[in-house]
C-alpha cells in the first residue's frame, strides 16, 4: 500500500519536474506581461501590482516609449502581426502543397531518389546564418528585400523538406492497392490522388502544416536580415523592444503572449487531426 | 457457353526469375475459376498481369474476344478485390460503392439506383451512411466486392481475399461469396494458397507451382486424379501418404514392395502390363489418402501391413492415426473409434483401387 503511494508520488514528481522544465519560461513570460516597469527585472513570479499597460503600449502609434530610461522606437504591432499571418500562412500552404506532391512521387515512384530527398534537408543542416548573407545580396538584386513574396519564397523553400518527410511517412502507410483498385474502377490517376490518397492523409497535411507554421512563425534571423519596414514580421518586431538604450521586457512579454495566441488557437482547432495523425496507420 | 477470359502463353520475368512461365488457360462465362498454389508460385503475378498492373513479357490476354494485353487496367473491363480490401476508410459505405460510377460521371439518379440495388444484395442497406473505416472485416469485404461489381466488370479478380480473416468469419464469407457469384452470375478468377477454399468454392481449379500450371480440372478431378506428387500432396487434408516402394515381377505378377519387403501389393501382370511394364525395377511412390487407409486390430484378409500406433489425434467426429511401420509413418483418418489406442499393434489395409502410383524420380503419376 505505502509502496504504491510512494511510486505514485514519485511519478507525479517526475511529471511536474518535466512540465516545469518546458513550461516555466512560458509562465515567466505570462506573469512578466502583467508586471509594471519596476518589477520587470525582479525574480519573482507574480506581479505585486498587475497591470495591462504593456498590452496597451504595443498598440500605440509610432513613438518613443520611454519609461525610466528604457526607450525604443517602435511601430504598433498591427502591421507586423498581419505580415506574419500573411507570410507564414502563405509559405505554410505552399510548403505543404509542394511537399505533398513531392512526397507522393517519392513514395510511389521512388522519385527523385532517396539521396536527393535527403538533400532537401541541406538548408536545415547549415546554420541559417551561413546563407542569409548570400540570399540578402541575391534578393537585393531581385528587388525582393523587404517584400512579402521574398519571405514567402524563402520560408516555403527551407521548410518544404519537413512537408516532404512527414507526408512521405503518411503516404507510405496508404496501401498502394487502394489506389490500384480505384484505377481499375475507372478513376484517372489525378482522381486517385485527389479523391483517395489526399483525403486519407488529411491529418498528415494538417500536422505537417502545423509544424511548418510553428517553425516559420518563430523565425527571426531571415526576417531580421531581409525585412525592414514593409514586411517586418512579429519576431523581428518583438526584437525591436530591446534597443541600444534599454530593454522593454514588459511589452516584449505582452507581445509574446499575443504572438502565441495564433498557434494556440490553430492547435486547438485541429486537435482532432493531431490525434488521428498520432494513431495513423495503426487503425485501418 | 462463351469464353470470358483466354490467357495464352503468359510469361513474366523479374530479372532472372521467371515468375510466370508460359501459362495458358480459359475461363467460361459465369465460372468460378481458382488459381491455387503455394506462395511464390506465380499466381498473384498472373492475376496482376490480367489486371494490367504488371506488363507481361510474352503472351496474350483476351477478355470477351478483345485482346487487352496492351490496354490500361481501367480499359480492360475487370475489377480486382485485394487481400487488404480496398475500402476507402474516409468515405461512407454509399460513397465507396458509388466510387466507380462517380469517376465515370454516371448520372446521379442512376448511381443511386445501382448503389441501393447492390446494397440490398449485399445486406449493406443499413450501413450506407456509416464511415467505412469503422466497419468490421466482413462488412468491408462486402463493400469491396460491391464496389468491384457495381461497375459491371466482365470478370472479377480476387486476390486471396480471405487470408486476413479468422476461421469463423472465413466460413461465412466463403458461403456469401459463392452465393453472390451464383446470384449475380459473375465470372470470377480467384487466387488462393488455401486448397480447402479452392476446393469448396471453385467450378474449376488450376494448380500452379514454380510459375507453371500443373493441372486444370474440377475440384473432384484434381482430388481424385492428381497428375503428380506435388498436386497429390498439395490437395487434401490431412496430407496424402506417400510410401517409397519398388516395382518387381514375381510369379507373373507385378509386385510393389513397400520398404524392404515388409509388405507388398500384388496385381495380375496381364491386366497392367501396358501401364506398369515399363517401370519394372524402378522406385515408385505409393500415394494413398488417409481416409482410404483401413485399420484392424486382428489380422484379416487384405490387411497385410503390420504396424504400431504411435500417435492418435482426435478431431471431433474423426480421428487421425499415425501408424509406424519400420521407420515410415502411414496416416489414417477414420471416424471416431474407441478400440484403437497409442501403442497398439495393428494391421493396415491399403485398398488397391484407391492408390496412386508415382514414379519416384519424375514424380509423375503412372497409375
Amino acid at each position: 500500500m505505502t509502496k504504491r503511494i510512494i511510486s505514485k508520488f514519485l511519478r507525479y514528481i517526475v511529471i511536474i519536474a518535466f512540465l516545469a522544465w518546458i513550461l516555466i519560461p512560458v509562465l515567466w513570460m505570462f506573469t512578466l506581461a502583467f508586471k509594471s516597469y519596476p518589477e520587470w527585472r525582479v525574480a519573482y513570479f507574480f506581479p505585486k501590482e498587475p497591470t495591462i499597460m504593456n498590452f496597451i503600449l504595443v498598440f500605440e502609434p509610432k513613438q518613443i516609449i520611454g519609461m525610466m530610461g528604457a526607450t525604443a522606437l517602435v511601430d504598433p504591432v498591427t502591421l507586423p502581426f498581419i505580415n506574419s499571418l500573411l507570410v507564414v500562412g502563405a509559405s505554410t500552404v505552399l510548403a505543404v502543397i509542394i511537399g505533398f506532391f513531392t512526397a507522393y512521387g517519392a513514395s510511389r515512384y521512388n522519385s527523385p531518389g532517396p539521396f536527393s530527398l535527403f538533400f532537401t534537408l541541406l538548408t536545415r543542416m547549415l546554420p541559417p546564418a551561413t546563407f542569409v548573407t548570400p540570399i540578402m545580396v541575391y534578393y537585393a538584386n531581385l528587388k525582393l528585400l523587404d517584400s512579402h513574396l521574398g519571405l514567402i519564397m524563402l520560408y516555403s523553400a527551407v521548410t518544404v523538406t519537413y512537408g516532404i518527410w512527414i507526408l512521405k511517412g503518411f503516404i507510405d502507410q496508404v496501401p498502394v492497392e487502394w489506389e490500384q483498385a480505384a484505377l481499375l474502377e475507372g478513376a484517372t490517376h489525378i482522381q486517385v490522388v485527389f479523391k483517395v490518397t489526399l483525403p486519407i492523409v488529411k491529418s498528415g497535411l494538417v500536422v505537417s502544416g502545423l509544424f511548418i507554421f510553428l517553425l516559420n512563425w518563430a523565425e527571426l534571423l531571415f526576417a531580421l536580415v531581409l525585412t525592414n519596414v514593409q514586411a517586418v514580421t512579429l519576431p523581428v518586431h518583438i526584437s525591436k523592444y530591446v534597443g541600444a538604450v534599454g530593454q522593454l521586457y514588459g511589452p516584449q512579454a505582452a507581445l509574446g503572449i499575443l504572438s502565441s495566441l495564433i498557434p494556440v488557437v490553430i492547435g486547438y482547432l485541429i486537435q482532432k487531426h493531431l490525434v488521428t495523425a498520432f494513431t495513423f496507420g495503426m487503425v485501418r | 457457353m462463351m469464353k470470358k477470359l483466354i490467357v495464352e502463353n503468359l510469361t513474366k520475368r523479374f530479372g532472372d526469375l521467371v515468375a510466370v512461365d508460359h501459362v495458358s488457360f480459359d475461363i467460361m462465362e459465369g465460372e468460378f475459376f481458382s488459381l491455387l498454389g503455394p506462395s511464390g508460385c506465380g499466381k498473384t503475378t498472373t492475376l496482376r498481369c490480367i489486371a494490367g498492373l504488371e506488363t507481361p513479357d510474352e503472351g496474350r490476354i483476351i477478355i470477351k474476344d478483345r485482346d487487352v494485353t496492351k490496354l490500361l487496367p481501367q480499359e480492360r473491363g475487370i475489377s480486382l478485390v485485394f487481400q487488404e480490401f480496398a475500402v476507402f476508410p474516409h468515405m461512407t459505405v454509399y460513397d465507396n460503392l458509388a466510387f466507380g460510377l462517380k469517376v465515370r460521371k454516371t448520372p446521379k439518379e442512376e448511381i443511386k439506383k445501382k448503389v441501393l440495388e447492390i446494397a440490398e444484395t449485399l445486406n449493406l442497406k443499413d450501413s450506407l451512411r456509416k464511415v467505412a473505416g469503422r466497419l468490421g472485416l466482413s462488412e468491408k469485404q462486402r463493400i469491396a466486392i460491391g464496389r468491384s461489381i457495381i461497375v459491371e466488370p466482365e470478370i472479377l479478380l480476387l486476390d486471396e481475399p480471405l487470408t486476413l480473416v479468422d476461421a469463423k468469419v472465413k466460413e461465412a464469407m466463403r458461403r456469401e461469396l459463392r452465393r453472390l457469384q451464383k446470384e449475380l452470375r459473375i465470372t470470377i478468377l480467384y487466387v488462393t494458397h488455401d486448397q480447402l477454399e479452392a476446393m469448396m468454392m471453385s467450378d474449376r481449379i488450376a494448380v500452379m507451382n514454380a510459375g507453371k500450371i500443373l493441372q486444370i480440372g474440377t475440384p473432384s478431378e484434381i482430388y481424385e486424379s492428381p497428375k503428380n506428387v506435388f498436386i497429390a500432396r498439395f490437395i487434401g487434408s490431412p496430407t496424402i501418404n506417400l510410401l517409397s516402394s519398388k516395382l518387381t515381377i514375381e510369379n507373373d505378377k507385378f509386385s510393389i514392395l513397400i520398404k524392404d519387403k515388409e509388405a507388398k501389393i500384388q496385381v495380375e501382370r496381364k491386366l497392367y502390363d501396358d501401364i506398369l511394364g515399363k517401370h519394372v525395377g524402378r522406385e515408385l511412390l505409393i500415394g494413398i489418402r488417409p481416409e482410404e487407409v483401413e485399420i484392424a486390430k486382428q489380422h484379416m484378409q487384405g490387411y497385410n501391413i503390420i504396424g504400431k500406433i504411435e500417435f492418435v489425434e482426435v478431431m471431433g467426429e474423426k480421428m487421425e492415426i499415425y501408424v509406424k511401420m519400420n521407420d515410415e509413418y502411414i496416416r489414417a483418418l477414420t471416424p471416431l473409434r474407441t478400440d484403437l489406442h497409442e501403442g497398439d499393434n495393428v494391421y493396415v489395409r491399403i485398398p488397391l483401387d484407391k492408390i496412386f502410383l508415382f514414379d519416384a524420380e519424375t514424380e509423375q503419376r503412372i497409375l
